[in-house]
């Protein structure tokens, strides 16, 4: 084996685990001791790169949990997620996955799907930049090439459905929320939400969406369905789901990135 | 496109400090971004570096491509950083003379490793990779090294050397690296500059270390001690007219401490009356 790749190799061993550092320190010269000490330097680096990442992406779970709680976190996932990537601003995206499966967690049992829409608002903030569609897109379609019409949303864009108040829930913890961040709550924990993140120009804003429009936005986002079939989809969803005012929404918010017609693609 | 060039020292650019330096534009020679934290299709970030590039030659610092990682894939991290590149039209690029990731797993650190032939034979390969996919010469930064490996066959600055003459690479000279190296390691930092290829120097950085019980451990949390000071009026005085840099990454203090130090930078280039670098041939 390539000498170079081995010292590699063992000095990974000793960043994962001070457990590694017997195969390492033979290939170190001076003081073993000292170099035992250094070791420990690199390590602390390492998991705190990796925190550094994490507290950039997950800011709302860290002031759930409390910096030392989010430390402890980060470091239990960092041993068994580590970065696989030169660019540390794509670590984290299974952090949701990881805390389902954490028992400790579950007294905070929203905690994960909050690490899922924090993740999609990581993902929009360095999304491409786009002009949105603006409303004159749908003027003087008749109806029939409105129910046929397909429609791409802007990049950023994500739906993100919980048994929790996802969206309060985020919204609250914002340094420009009411009564700032940290304040008291006055969110339903029992109440299930949808949630829906998007790129507003260089901002990233977050809103709670009903379950007809989630459905109605999840079949042209997620599953490429035409404007009609996302309608009747919607409207058994929710019975008095409004579409007028969806589309309203989705235009006034910046969402709608490019409608193709039949025979009218624009 | 250089707009102030009796401020030729830049400065290390960092969030906090972006919305003063679109507003205000300070007399500063050119700014350093870390290349990963633009490696984005879109977003406000990547929107003030553009605006920065408006006012301000760029420097574009990679700390992810890990070099001298025998076993890791490059090519995706290459053909984002040739994205951004192209998007920028950076002044200079730079990387650092590191290994980070093994095995799948990156460490997203700068780690030493031993100088030899073979590690030797592999940074030329990248760097020269790296430079044909850029169309342009990059820089190398020497490494602050916390550990010394028995199996090296030759100086930081002996590899640094061989490399500048096997790819035509430009060194970055981190004068805080090389100080603190020394210092840990019982060596004399003038020695290591003497061996260095000062010809190919094309940008020099200035930052803080921390004293700790292991040593002097490279935080850029600090002023830029007495000592390394020195060593870039020695630098000037050995003719060396690269710019310099102003690098601070933890504990950032207001800007006007960093533009101080840039300031004070300028003063001992201005004094040593620098011209751009004596010229040396390779002696590989």
């Amino acid at each position: 084996m390539s000498a170079l790749l081995d010292a590699q190799r063992r000095f990974a061993g000793a960043l994962r685990s001070a457990q590694g550092e017997p195969a390492m320190l033979p290939l170190l010269s001076g003081d073993a001791e000292r170099n035992r000490g250094l070791l420990g330097v690199y390590r602390g680096n390492a998991v705190a790169n990796a925190n550094a990442a994490l507290t950039l992406a997950y800011p709302v779970c860290r002031q759930i949990t409390g910096d030392d709680y989010f430390d402890a976190l980060v470091r239990r996932y960092w041993a068994q997620t580590p970065s696989t990537d030169g660019d540390l601003n794509r670590y984290g995206h299974s952090f949701a996955d990881f805390l389902d499966g954490f028992e400790p967690v579950r007294a905070l049992p929203y905690l994960p799907d909050v690490a899922r829409l924090e993740w999609s608002v990581h993902v929009a903030t360095t999304a491409a930049d786009t002009a949105p569609l603006g409303g004159e897109a749908f003027a003087g379609l008749d109806p029939e090439a409105l129910a046929t019409a397909r429609l791409r949303m802007t990049p950023g864009f994500a739906l993100l459905g919980s048994a929790w108040p996802i969206a309060d829930i985020w919204l609250q913890h914002q340094p420009d929320a009411a009564g700032g961040s940290g304040g008291a709550f006055d969110i339903d924990l029992e109440q299930a939400q949808y949630a829906v993140v998007w790129r507003d120009g260089l901002r990233v804003r977050v809103a709670a969406l009903s379950a007809g429009a989630h459905a109605f936005w999840a079949a042209i986002a997620l599953v490429g369905a035409s404007f009609g079939d996302a309608w009747a989809g919607a409207s058994t969803q929710e019975q008095d789901f409004n579409l007028a005012a969806t589309i309203e929404q989705a235009i006034a918010c910046g969402w709608l990135h490019h409608i193709e017609t039949r025979g009218n693609e624009q | 496109m250089i707009l102030h060039p009796a401020s030729p020292t830049g400065i290390g650019l960092r969030q906090p400090h972006y919305a003063r330096v679109l507003e205000e534009r300070p007399r500063i020679g050119f700014i350093e971004v870390h290349s990963e934290n633009f490696f984005h299709d879109g977003g406000a970030a990547l929107r003030t570096l553009e605006r920065a590039r408006e006012c301000y030659p760029v420097s574009l610092h990679g700390v992810g491509l890990a070099l001298a990682s025998v076993d890791t894939r490059h090519d995706a991290h290459v053909e984002r950083l040739a994205k951004l590149v192209q998007r920028i039209e950076p002044e200079f690029v730079s990387e650092h003379l590191c290994w980070s990731a093994v095995d799948g797993v990156h460490f997203n650190d700068l780690l030493p490793f031993p100088y030899t032939d073979e590690a030797l034979a592999l940074v030329a390969m990248r760097v020269n990779a790296l430079q044909d996919r850029l169309c342009r010469p990059v820089m190398i930064e020497n490494l602050s090294a916390y550990v010394q490996f028995h199996g090296a066959q030759m100086s930081e600055a002996e590899f640094l050397a061989d490399l500048v003459c096997l790819t035509g690479c430009g060194l970055l000279l981190d004068l805080n690296n090389l100080y603190v190296n020394a210092r840990n390691f019982g060596t004399d930092p003038m020695d290591a500059l003497e061996r260095l290829p000062m010809h190919a120097v094309r940008e020099i950085h200035l930052a803080g270390h921390a004293v700790t019980e292991y040593g002097l451990i490279d935080t850029h949390g600090s002023a830029v001690c007495d000592d390394v000071w020195a060593l870039l009026t020695a630098v000037r005085r050995r003719g060396v007219g690269a710019p310099a840099l102003i690098e601070w990454d933890t504990d950032l203090p207001e800007l006007d401490i960093l533009l101080a130090e840039a300031a004070r930078a300028d003063r001992i280039g201005a004094d040593a009356g620098t011209s751009d670098g004596d010229r040396h041939v390779c002696a590989a």
